[in-house]
């Protein structure tokens, strides 16, 4: 039901990777769980529409103003690496000298 | 006074009141019964970490009762589920990905229970990222049933149903997205409620399904659960799903008058596919309720066969965008062994989730995708929809549903990781009330024949958290009575 392609594709949009050994083991077990969500088609929901709910009214929001949020002393203290304001991250394009990034 | 580690939050405010024990002595009590329990050969692993500040916070409480500037729970306990935020205590939710991870605020639900003085004592164990029925997805190994501790706790707020089941916490909060109060409440043996998506604001509890994320009560006394909610909702403006609800007024909580009162019993939650043990008490559940006066009646729901596919479709769904932001750069683990940033995403989330978070948020980003869409998640939210109205209508009937809260009796460690479809369907009666925002509570109804906690559940109608507490207080009092 799975087939490569779209394993491969959902695991990269997921920003997961699973192991040779396991993707059989993975792909069983999501395959039985989907199997399983067929339930749903004998129920009859041609006219329901599709609401995210009521909503809220727009002059029932919080006003738009700014206040206090964590101070730079605080963001420090989430990650391992923050620098000058910053959490630095590994580069986006890869290096075509191959040479490693930091 | 008697020993203190065992009593309800209800009775410790009491004593407290009277000055007849210190907020010192009630921490130091429950610390004890903590460290003893990690002392035994297969210790229940139901906190995480016990707070090594708790009883010089206790001190604090006792010097605040004695200058008259005390809160309604002051140096009262509470254990807290290790997804829901308690400023500059760390929060990891059971998971590799959030190590060494230090909560900047606090829960606004922690935060109104702290400004009236109760005292957060440990942190405790769950299923990661509160997705699991049994407590043993959890990167610190799995909680153990405090009845018996080769079976499982129920999950994923396991830790939060075993401190307070076997007496090293009075109360504890824990999170619901699918029945992760209710379940593990019922395999316990101790009360479990969840009250109206809206009642308490989920800011500053760790996101999972964001349309059905509620924080949830267990405590072996409804009274507790009443206190606690009574301290802790209303509405919140970091969270505009939370609503203006007064339950102020909600404890202490009377005995509910059941006669003539009908309730309602789905008749497919009710015969096949209940194990037999579990049936047999739900049917003396029954019995007890008739002799109240009460008038349970079976009534055929069809759409409740199809609530375990609704919630592995929209809960996982959710999941896929909230868990997006664990991605190795602003908190929590880091791997830097690739080349790049799509490497530092990818490496980090593959070492830092566990199998299960992996499953789901898989499952949701397929049933998201194009062509996938409308047969999956589209479906999902319409028939959602059908069973809001559905379960609305028959709450303007019947005064509740009564169901019990799992299938089947606690299981052994192990018998379903590997099967997760399995596992889910070990949820099949308490996910309605979440898909349909409902209140409901577990009740520690009876036993199986080999002693295994039994619990049965009353779901009822959006925001009628006093009547459902009520009819718990009044089970709670007819069994104080020894009359079950």
């Amino acid at each position: 039901m799975i087939d490569d392609k779209v394993l491969d594709s959902v695991l990269y949009m997921s920003k997961l990777q699973v192991s040779g050994e396991e993707k059989e083991k993975f792909r069983k077990q999501i395959e039985e769980i989907l199997s399983y969500f067929k339930v749903l088609t004998g129920v009859d929901t041609e006219n329901v529409e599709l609401s995210a709910g009521e909503g809220i009214p727009i002059e029932d929001l919080r006003v738009d103003e700014i206040k206090d949020s964590f101070s730079l002393a605080i963001i420090k203290t989430f990650a391992a690496d923050f620098q000058d304001g910053y959490f630095p991250v590994p580069r986006i394009l890869e290096d075509a000298s191959g040479g490693e990034d930091k | 006074m008697g020993q203190i580690a065992g009593k309800s939050l209800t009775e410790l405010k009491r004593l407290l009141d009277r000055g007849e024990v210190s907020a010192l002595e009630i921490i130091t009590s429950f610390k004890e019964q903590y460290e003893s329990d990690r002392k035994k050969p297969v210790p229940l692993n139901g906190y995480i970490e016990f707070f090594s500040d708790a009883e010089e916070l206790a001190v604090k409480a006792d010097e605040a009762r004695k200058t008259g500037t005390s809160g309604i729970l002051e140096g009262l306990p509470i254990a807290v589920k290790d997804n829901i935020l308690i400023s500059s205590r760390k929060a990891t939710c059971g998971s590799a990905i959030l190590q060494g991870f230090t909560a900047p605020y606090s829960s606004t639900v922690v935060e109104r229970l702290m400004n009236e003085g109760i005292i957060p004592v440990g942190r405790t164990n769950m299923d990661e990222f509160a997705m699991g029925s049994t407590c043993e997805y959890s990167v610190y190994g799995s909680s153990k049933n405090p009845v018996n501790r080769e079976y499982v706790t129920g999950g994923s707020s396991g830790g939060s149903a075993a401190v307070v089941a076997s007496g090293q916490a009075p109360c504890a909060l824990g999170s619901e997205t699918g029945g992760s109060v209710r379940l593990p409440a019922s395999f316990c043996g101790t009360y479990g409620f969840k009250p109206t998506y809206g009642s308490l604001s989920r800011y500053g509890l760790v996101a999972f399904g964001s349309s059905m994320d509620q924080i949830g009560v267990i405590s072996g006394d409804p009274d507790d659960i009443a206190l606690v909610i009574s301290v802790a909702s209303g509405f919140d403006s970091n969270d505009f799903t939370s609503e203006d609800v007064d339950f102020s007024a909600l404890f202490p909580l009377k005995r509910m008058r059941l006669k003539g009162k009908k309730i309602a019993i789905p008749e497919e939650l009710s015969g096949e596919g209940i194990d037999k043990e579990v049936g047999i008490v739900l049917e003396r559940f029954c019995s007890w309720l008739r002799s109240e006066g009460a008038v349970p009646e079976r009534v055929s729901m069809p759409l409740l066969k199809t609530t375990v596919a609704m919630y592995y479709i929209i809960a996982p769904a959710e999941a896929s965008s909230n868990l997006a932001r664990y991605d190795g750069v602003r908190y929590g683990l880091r791997d830097i062994t690739g080349n790049n940033l799509e490497d530092l995403y990818v490496n980090t989330r593959t070492k830092g989730f566990g199998d299960e978070v992996k499953r789901r948020i898989f499952l949701g980003n397929y049933v998201l995708s194009a062509g996938y869409y409308d047969a999956y998640y589209k479906k999902a939210m319409q028939v959602r929809y059908l069973l809001k109205k559905e379960l609305n209508r028959i709450l303007e009937e019947y005064e509740y549903i009564l169901s019990p809260t799992s299938p089947v009796p606690p299981f052994k460690l192990g018998s379903k990781i590997d099967n997760p479809l399995s596992m889910y369907l070990t949820d099949i009666c308490t996910i309605f009330a979440n898909l349909a925002l409902l209140p409901a509570v577990s009740i520690p109804a009876g036993t199986t024949s080999d002693g295994l906690p039994v619990g049965m559940q009353l779901t009822g109608r959006m925001f009628g958290e006093k009547g459902l507490l009520r009819a718990a207080k009044t089970w709670f009092l007819k069994g104080r009575r020894g009359e079950i």
